[in-house]
């Protein structure tokens, strides 16, 4: 394989390397972690050890932010690609600035990716931590799931179709998407709603609050919703109800992300999907 | 058939160009096949565009990053699109939904195209409008506009190199962008004072900083727009006079341009293909 060829990898910290390096004072990020799953696939996977890997993998990225990185990438090399892993992540996630400092001052929907503390601005203003906090999580409570995941649709699918246009192979990883088993299995009209996955019941339709009428119509509305965009292509999906998070089974130097194991596992499933390719 | 593809905001959707009592949904208001409308002053009346097929991917309310996604999306779902305009909207923006309803339950933190009205959820709970319009306020000021500035550029440069690798010509129209006269011309060797008035009040707030730390900003802030491309104004129908400062009129719902001011974008966009035509 020509060297010139590349692997691309995009996604949130799961891609990021978030936590494999511990420089003294912090947990930071390493993307060269031998045990960091795109290395274990860019090494130890025939099909990609002549490769060159560029990660474009961003902590704390949200879905949005990964289509963008997954545009950039494709924008920046082209044909040279031949093959991106696109990680997706948590939803809600939505990431702003709350000034303009020589300080951090990035703010997100996320709790985990929050700044742990007040931010001071040069205007002489403070930001109080417990203020954003509960502001934040007011406006992270407004947000249906529904229409997340159907943004995640949408993405996939946009991407599938340019990365064909330039004969790239592109494969999805669920990294902490929040569906259930079989969510995009759509099921009969006959189907007691009773039968639909736990997370279809309660976070999308709640459907203790809807007569049967209603949950048979929205169930067909939401899975007519992802259709339309595209539907969800399992076949092209790691792991599409085996999420990364699922299968953490120990954490690197921030005690947060996966580690040795957990990233050998994750290796193991794409070499897996690869075989049965 | 080679295509020409609008996208944008509101004010390439054709919003408010619909004549009608009963819309519920101000995000839906729209009426892309008026006459009127700038999008078809141009299509209609420039030779070069009326040509191809007239694809116009506006959404009201649109963020801009909504509107790159949708530029993406047109480029992928046409393989002979000969050229894009795609108009950038105010900021910060940011859509989400409240619910799965009947009913609309799209909300947005631009303060435009809100509806107007409570939203109530199957699960009992009505969220107020009062309640709702405070926490997308409170956050809606917490936003830097650097930020959001940044990925306009950034933005504006992927979809530059998309174009270029599938022979397109693309042209950015600045709709309600909220920067000033020669706000991306970086200055070298000037006092804080001879930056323009939107550098120094919105985005460096100099009235708060030392000197050092104001030069160093500003060197960042540009550093910034350089690493993710630059600002490549040869692209731009009107960078430093956006759609919204140019309004002269408002059409039926008194908010978005009217007759008069869509002349106006078409006169401009002609002039700017003209330059370009004798630029080659």
């Amino acid at each position: 394989m020509s060297k010139e060829k590349l692997l691309i990898f995009t996604g949130c910290s799961f891609t990021a390397g978030a936590g494999w390096k511990n420089d003294g004072t912090r947990f930071i990020r390493d993307k060269s972690h031998p045990d960091f799953f795109p290395n274990l696939v860019n090494t130890q996977i025939d099909q990609f050890q002549g490769l060159a890997q560029v990660n474009y993998g961003v902590g704390g990225a949200s879905c949005s932010e990964i289509f963008i990185q997954t545009t950039q990438a494709i924008a920046e090399h082209g044909d040279k690609i031949d093959t991106i892993f696109c990680e997706w992540t948590a939803m809600p996630r939505y990431n702003f600035n709350l000034g303009f400092e020589d300080w951090k001052t990035k703010e997100t929907l996320s709790p985990s990716g929050r700044i742990k503390y007040d931010v001071n601005l040069s205007t002489g203003g403070r930001v109080e931590k417990k203020y954003v906090d509960d502001l934040l999580d007011r406006l992270k409570a407004l947000h249906h799931l529904h229409s997340e995941i159907l943004l995640l649709v949408n993405y996939s699918n946009i991407l599938l179709k340019l990365a064909e246009r330039f004969g790239i192979k592109l494969y999805f990883i669920n990294g902490l998407c929040p569906w259930d088993n079989n969510y995009f299995v759509r099921l009969s009209d006959e189907t007691p709603y009773s039968e639909y996955t736990p997370f279809t019941k309660k976070q999308i339709l709640d459907i203790e609050n809807r007569t049967p009428e209603n949950i048979l119509k929205f169930y067909k509305r939401m899975h007519d919703e992802y259709d339309r965009a595209g539907g969800i292509h399992p076949e092209l999906w790691v792991n599409l109800y085996d999420s990364m998070l699922n299968n953490i089974v120990d954490t690197n130097y921030d005690g947060r992300h996966g580690g040795t194991k957990s990233n050998q596992i994750w290796f193991q499933q794409i070499k897996t999907f690869l075989e049965n390719q | 058939m080679s295509k020409v593809v609008f996208t944008g905001c509101s004010f390439t959707a054709g919003n408010g160009w619909n004549n009608c009592d009963d819309i519920q949904d101000s995000f839906s208001s729209h009426c892309k096949d008026s006459v009127d409308l700038w999008v078809n002053l141009c299509y209609n009346q420039l030779d070069e565009l009326s040509r191809s097929e007239l694809l116009n991917y506006g959404v009201g309310g649109a963020s801009n990053t909504e509107i790159f996604i949708n530029t993406i999306r047109a480029i992928t779902e046409h393989s002979d699109i000969d050229t894009i305009f795609c108009q950038w909207t105010s900021m910060p923006r940011y859509n989400f939904h409240l619910g799965l309803e009947l009913w609309s339950t799209k909300e947005g933190i631009g303060k435009v195209m809100r509806p107007e009205h409570d939203v109530k959820l199957s699960d009992g709970t009505v969220w107020s409008r009062k309640y709702i319009e405070d926490v997308v306020d409170r956050f809606r000021v917490l936003h830097h506009l650097h930020g959001e500035i940044l990925k306009v550029v950034e933005y504006s440069n992927i979809l530059e190199k998309q174009a270029k690798k599938f022979n397109i010509k693309i042209y950015f129209i600045n709709g309600m962008c909220p920067w000033d006269n020669d706000y991306f011309v970086r200055l070298a060797g000037v006092m804080p004072e001879q930056f323009t008035p939107f550098t120094k009040k919105e985005i460096l707030n100099i009235e708060s900083r030392s000197d050092q730390d104001i030069f160093k900003l500003y060197k960042q802030i540009h550093d910034e727009y350089d690493q993710s491309g630059g600002i490549n104004k040869n692209l731009w129908v009107n960078l430093y006079n956006s759609m919204k400062q140019d309004m002269l009129d408002t059409n039926y719902d008194n908010k978005h341009p009217g007759r008069n001011s869509n002349q106006l974008y078409f006169q401009q966009i002609k002039t700017f293909l003209k330059n370009q035509h004798n630029a080659l």
